[in-house]
């Protein structure tokens, strides 16, 4: 294997186990809220952190590219206080893969966290346990192979990202070249040998973690 | 003291609107199912919020809306057993009992749980899993674990529905002892008049969310208060 190719897949786990280890907290805080909480907004904020799920990467991208570029809302504050910006790097491609992987995260969490047993929780309730002493005692143990499994897709999905890695990070060898862009560019240029390993060892990786998944939990995907 | 319960609660195609009180003994919901019975045992524990009303047992007051009060279940320091004991399954049954008292140190844990063990006869169970125990077992858990934080009154739902008639038997000796040991006013949930006559000092009739008649039960089966609550007592 070429070195590019070897950079290629480091890089590409290094940012899917980076986002998935942000993706656990938030993604359980949300799917949490969404399962237990009554507010006001509940449906707008299920649909807008869904929304990366349906939308093409390039559009989740897009709006990333707004917010968090030089001149965006988020990106533009960022980039005049400490004269870095996020697009083009590594953690650009974090970024899009969170986004982009959030809403499996959030979907199956929720799903695992609304199948426990509600008199559980009311009983803990009751025995003087606090909502976070329960949420940690009761529901996260009950609900852990549905998280889990969650945990194993999104790694998957944050693995495989493109298009909101291209539109953030772009392709730049050596530095946010991912495993699926460094695949488009062989396949794009001619290397089809390099890209067929590539596309073999990818297969392979996204092959266990779809296994883990399916160990964990029957009833997704 | 003992529990004194008025509650009003709209939901959908229901209605509840029930008040009653009870001295420091075992009082008795009776009625069928869809009766507003359940919802009043929730609505006690704080676990619904009734629409007007105003609930006390032992001696604090849990909910009171025209004070505005409502107590979160955490501070209302009461015993919930559900129907089918609700344990959790994760957890042995030494374990289980513990989740029970969530504060205190270790040692003072510790010694709780081993007298609620030898109280309920659980020590040869203790370091079993829910799955692994039987449905009576499973309710002595539950009751223990209910006890263990010394509440001020004691709820149960239906605690027996699911066990076989001699385990039901020496479960409601258990009962009737526990309410005596613990001098704390007990709220039973029950379908069965013949249960309510064997243990409670005094019954509720509940019927679509309305108190027909509250009395001992010797009283309410000699003179029923109407055609419907005799219907409901000779009919088990």
């Amino acid at each position: 294997m070429s070195g590019t190719s070897y950079f290629a897949i480091r890089l590409s786990l290094q940012v899917a186990l980076t986002a998935t280890t942000l993706l656990v907290p938030v993604g359980i805080f949300f799917a949490y809220i969404l399962a237990r909480g009554r507010f006001k907004g509940k449906e707008l904020l299920d649909v807008v952190l869904t929304l990366p799920l349906v939308l093409p990467p390039t559009v989740t991208g897009y709006y990333l590219v707004i917010l968090f570029g030089r001149s965006g809302p988020i990106g533009g504050p960022v980039y005049r206080l400490t004269g870095w910006t996020i697009m083009f790097t590594w953690e650009a491609a974090v970024l899009a893969s969170f986004v982009v992987a959030l809403p499996l995260m959030v979907k199956i969490s929720r799903a695992a966290i609304e199948s426990v047993d509600r008199r559980l929780i009311d009983t803990a309730y009751t025995l003087g346990h606090s909502e976070t002493s329960t949420l940690f005692k009761v529901i996260l143990p009950l609900a852990r192979k549905g998280i889990i499994a969650a945990m194993a897709l999104s790694f998957a999905r944050a693995l495989g990202e493109f298009g909101a890695t291209l539109m953030l990070a772009g392709n730049i060898p050596g530095r946010t070249s991912t495993a699926p862009l460094t695949i488009y560019a062989y396949a794009a240029g001619g290397g089809l040998s390099q890209a067929n390993t590539l596309v073999l060892l990818f297969t392979g990786i996204a092959a266990v973690f779809l296994f883990v998944a399916n160990r964990f939990s029957r009833r997704v995907f | 003291m003992g529990m004194s319960v008025k509650l009003s609660k709209s939901v959908k195609d229901f209605s509840l609107d029930v008040e009653w009180e009870s001295a420091r003994e075992l009082v008795a919901l009776f009625g069928f199912s869809g009766s507003g019975k359940t919802m009043t045992l929730m609505m006690i524990a704080g676990l619904m919020r009734p629409d007007a009303g105003r609930v006390g047992g032992g001696s604090g007051i849990f909910f009171d809306s025209a004070a505005r009060v409502n107590l979160p279940p955490q501070q209302r320091r009461l015993g919930y057993v559900m129907q089918d004991a609700a344990l959790l399954p994760q957890m042995t049954v030494r374990k289980n009992i513990a989740f029970g008292l969530p504060r205190g140190s270790a040692a003072e844990r510790e010694e709780r749980v081993v007298e609620m063990i030898d109280l309920f006869h659980l020590s040869r169970i203790g370091d079993a899993r829910p799955g692994q125990i039987s449905g009576g077992q499973k309710q002595r858990v539950a009751l223990a674990r209910a006890l263990i934080g010394r509440p001020r009154a004691l709820l149960l739902d239906e605690p027996f529905s699911a066990l076989d008639w001699p385990v039901r038997r020496k479960m409601q000796k258990l009962i009737k002892e526990v309410q005596a040991r613990f001098d704390i006013p007990v709220v039973m949930v029950t379908h069965d008049f013949r249960e309510v006559k064997s243990m409670a000092g005094r019954v509720v009739v509940y019927d679509r969310g309305r108190v027909l008649q509250t009395g001992a039960p010797g009283e309410v089966e000699a003179e029923p208060a109407g055609s419907r609550v005799r219907e409901l007592v000779g009919v088990r």
